[in-house]
């Protein structure tokens, strides 16, 4: 080999070994020191995020065995964890929405999380278990995980859906909160006549916007009857009933009459910033909402949240209202389960998850820390007093069919390109047409 | 002779240290390209929800079957059509306008033309979507503004709210975002056809305009041909600007057969897990992109010119 040759290749080989060896190698780590790999769903700049990095950093300073080594992962959280699932370099634990929770627990990707919840909690007073809002808690069991029916989920915010309104315009006008949906009707004539401003603000968000329309089948028809129905695969599920048809009328009524015009045009957060600057009175919205707005709204903007109302004289839930929770979740390969634990513990203590209040407005998933300013009204429904799952638990158990059928086809009626009619018969068409065609596949 | 630059027959024979220099462009290109793109069609022949792969389930050509039935399939191709045609007639109708009024030296302030064509194609598609979601937002978006101020009331619109006009948003977007790029492509062509060829045409009589049919355009047809490939595959192919301007919406009208994939396979903003089906889709578009490239190559094929 000449000697040109030698020389090259010790360059290249050079360069190959030095490429190898990454910045965070490189940290030095006190041997006695673990690293825990974090990965949560914020994107840095959110407001609440350099706060939990506080969080971390008190964490170290409490427990200086451990070090918190953050990995912000932003709107395509999910397609990231997979990635390091599969690659058999998972984060030692990450947060997402409970829906994605589920999925991972059917896929056995996570690991069941029952025995730690039975253990004692970071501050040392009660069984772990016990400290969660027993109505968030129940959406972390999975009765078809692939290790069995278990807890798979540590919730870390609580969240409950309803009609956010703008207050100070509410009481300035002396406008009551509307008990059932013909008041609520004629709260925003009124709105709109007297004010001259929409009653209600949107994005052109379909799973958004598809909430109302859930509500009303629910408030119509009772709870079950929406999943059952989009999980039938076979009969006449929406053509033969026809709350479906009413649901589905009112569903239109209210965006055509009284949403903001042009919000089919609003991207996600243009309609819901609007709001939060006088541009409308109300926006249906989950109690995430005044954490997302937490440096977007006017400074002398008070928000606050009231439930969907019931419907005079229908015979389905008049109370129920959808929760959900963002929590965290242990990968089966983590390497660091213990002390991710231990550091889920801290955050979901007390005295964090009321920081999370202070800085972010994020609702609490444990008892004992007052809930954000607006929103204390949600405490029955925490509790599990007629709660259910967003969406009635389609988003977990037949997202596709909620992107292929449902959707598009809300989208249309919402939009007056479908009659109330023409809705419920297409919706049993396209319905049909997705499950015969799930049924070529084995 | 040395020993690198031995023959055999009387061609020179590659030396070995060629091999040295190609091996780390070779590894990238088998490990980041040629098996990710092997790989996919392997997975495209399985359900498969993108965990662990010892869990998927061979279907054989099931998720080709159903990609070719799904009505949200056949809308989104349409929608890749009207980008690669619709934004392609406009895009090189304008490039070629700004190509040759910027090469002609008399234009003045070519240099700050120029500048100002390119400047958004070094702006991220993202970020570029951004921009134009708060331009065309219905109530306080700058278009609408503008367009009330100049007492165009009724020209002010929901530009995102349809189809329609959701995919001419995206049309112009796009062609807005890129139209620089072709137009440097297009002034390097033009700038270099021989001057004599212009000054002897004009000779011959021939004026501005039979200039540009008779000259400009035949001797830029290579140039244009490979923009036109580029084009289209980037057209077929096109994601970010969308995803990031309408997702899909509304009512799933305006997604491209990438973003389709996306959700498909890539959950964001549901929790559909198909990674099988959505790698088929990505297949079908590769084969696509692969047949349109093919024929508008054979279709472009004659003899180069040579001045």
């Amino acid at each position: 080999m000449s000697q040109t040759i030698k020389t090259i290749l010790s360059v290249l080989a050079s360069a190959i070994l030095l490429s190898c060896g990454s910045a965070e190698q490189s940290q030095v780590l006190d041997p006695n020191v673990t690293q825990l790999d974090i990965f949560h769903f914020y994107s840095e700049g959110v407001a609440i995020q350099p706060h939990l990095v506080e969080q971390g950093k008190r964490f170290e300073r409490e427990n200086p065995q451990y070090a918190i080594k953050w990995t912000w992962g932003g709107s395509e959280s999910m397609q990231k964890i997979r990635a390091r699932i599969n690659a058999g370099n998972p984060p030692d634990a990450a947060l997402t929405a409970d829906s994605d929770l589920t999925i991972l627990a059917r896929e056995n990707v996570i690991l069941p999380l029952d025995q730690y919840l039975a253990g004692k909690n970071y501050e040392g007073d009660a069984a772990w278990r016990e400290t969660f809002w027993p109505g968030v808690l129940q959406n972390s069991f999975v009765e078809d995980g692939a290790r069995g029916a278990h807890y798979y989920g540590i919730p870390w915010s609580s969240h409950v859906s309803g009609i956010y309104y703008n207050k100070g315009l509410f009481e300035k006008n002396g406008y009551q909160i509307p008990a059932t949906w013909d008041e609520l009707f004629a709260l925003c004539e009124e709105i709109q006549s007297g004010l001259e401003i929409p009653c209600f603000a949107a994005d052109n968000f379909n799973a958004y916007n598809a909430r109302p329309h859930f509500y009303l089948i629910t408030r119509l028809l009772g709870n079950d009857v929406l999943y059952d129905a989009a999980m039938a695969r076979e009969g006449t599920a929406w053509s033969g009933n026809p709350g479906f048809l009413q649901a589905a009328g009112m569903a239109q009524k209210l965006f055509s009459r009284y949403y903001v015009p042009g919000w089919e045009g609003n991207q996600w957060p243009v309609g819901q910033i609007d709001w939060a600057n006088g541009g409308a009175a109300m926006i249906f919205m989950p109690t995430w909402l005044p954490s997302e707005l937490f440096d977007a709204k006017a400074e002398d903007f008070v928000m606050d949240i009231f439930p969907v109302p019931r419907i005079a004289g229908a015979s389905g839930n008049a109370e129920v209202a959808e929760i959900k929770y963002n929590g965290w979740f242990i990968p089966t390969q983590a390497a660091r389960a213990e002390g991710a634990i231990h550091f889920l513990k801290f955050l979901t203590s007390r005295e964090m998850q009321g920081e999370n209040v202070k800085n972010g407005a994020m609702p609490p998933a444990v008892r004992g820390v007052p809930l954000p300013t607006g929103v204390e009204g949600i405490q029955a429904l925490l509790e599990g007093k007629n709660s259910m799952r967003f969406a009635a638990g389609l988003d977990a158990d037949a997202a596709e069919w909620l992107q292929k059928v449902f959707f598009p086809l809300n989208d249309q009626l919402l939009l007056n390109q479908l009659t109330p009619e023409q809705f419920v018969a297409r919706l049993q068409e396209e319905h049909d047409a997705f499950y015969a065609m799930r049924q070529t596949q084995p | 002779m040395s020993s690198a630059e031995s023959t055999r027959g009387g061609r020179r024979r590659p030396s070995g240290i060629i091999w040295i220099f190609l091996a780390p462009a070779v590894l990238f290109y088998g490990v980041f390209l040629l098996y990710p793109t092997f790989n996919a069609f392997r997975i495209s022949l399985y359900r498969w929800s993108g965990f662990g792969f010892e869990n998927s389930t061979f279907v054989g050509l099931d998720n080709f079957k159903e990609a070719l039935r799904d009505q949200w399939v056949h809308m989104a191709f349409s929608n890749n059509l009207i980008i690669m045609i619709g934004g392609g007639v406009l895009l090189f109708a304008l490039a070629l306008f700004f190509a040759v009024a910027l090469s002609n030296p008399r234009t003045r302030g070519r240099t700050f033309f120029k500048t100002s064509i390119f400047l958004p194609h070094i702006i991220n598609p993202i970020g570029v979507a951004l921009l134009w979601i708060f331009i065309l937002q219905p109530r306080f978006g700058m278009l609408n503004i503008f367009l009330r101020s100049a007492g165009l009331e009724e020209l002010a619109q929901v530009w995102l709210g349809s189809r329609g006009l959701a995919m001419a948003a995206i049309v112009f977007m796009v062609v807005w975002y890129v139209i620089g790029f072709y137009m440097v492509l297009l002034i390097a062509g033009v700038e270099g056809i021989p001057p004599d060829l212009y000054a002897a045409a004009r000779i011959d009589g021939a004026g501005e305009w039979q200039v540009f049919w008779r000259v400009t355009l035949p001797l830029l047809r290579d140039v244009l041909v490979i923009g036109m490939i580029y084009w289209m595959i980037s057209a077929l192919k096109i994601f970010g600007e969308v995803w990031a301007l309408t997702k899909g919406q509304p009512a799933n009208s305006t997604h491209t057969i990438a973003t389709y994939m996306m959700q498909q396979a890539l959950p964001a903003q549901s929790t559909v897990f198909r990674m099988g089906y959505g790698t088929a889709i990505a297949v079908l578009l590769f084969v696509v992109v692969f047949c349109v490239s093919l024929l508008f190559f054979r279709l472009s094929r004659r003899e180069a010119i040579e001045y």
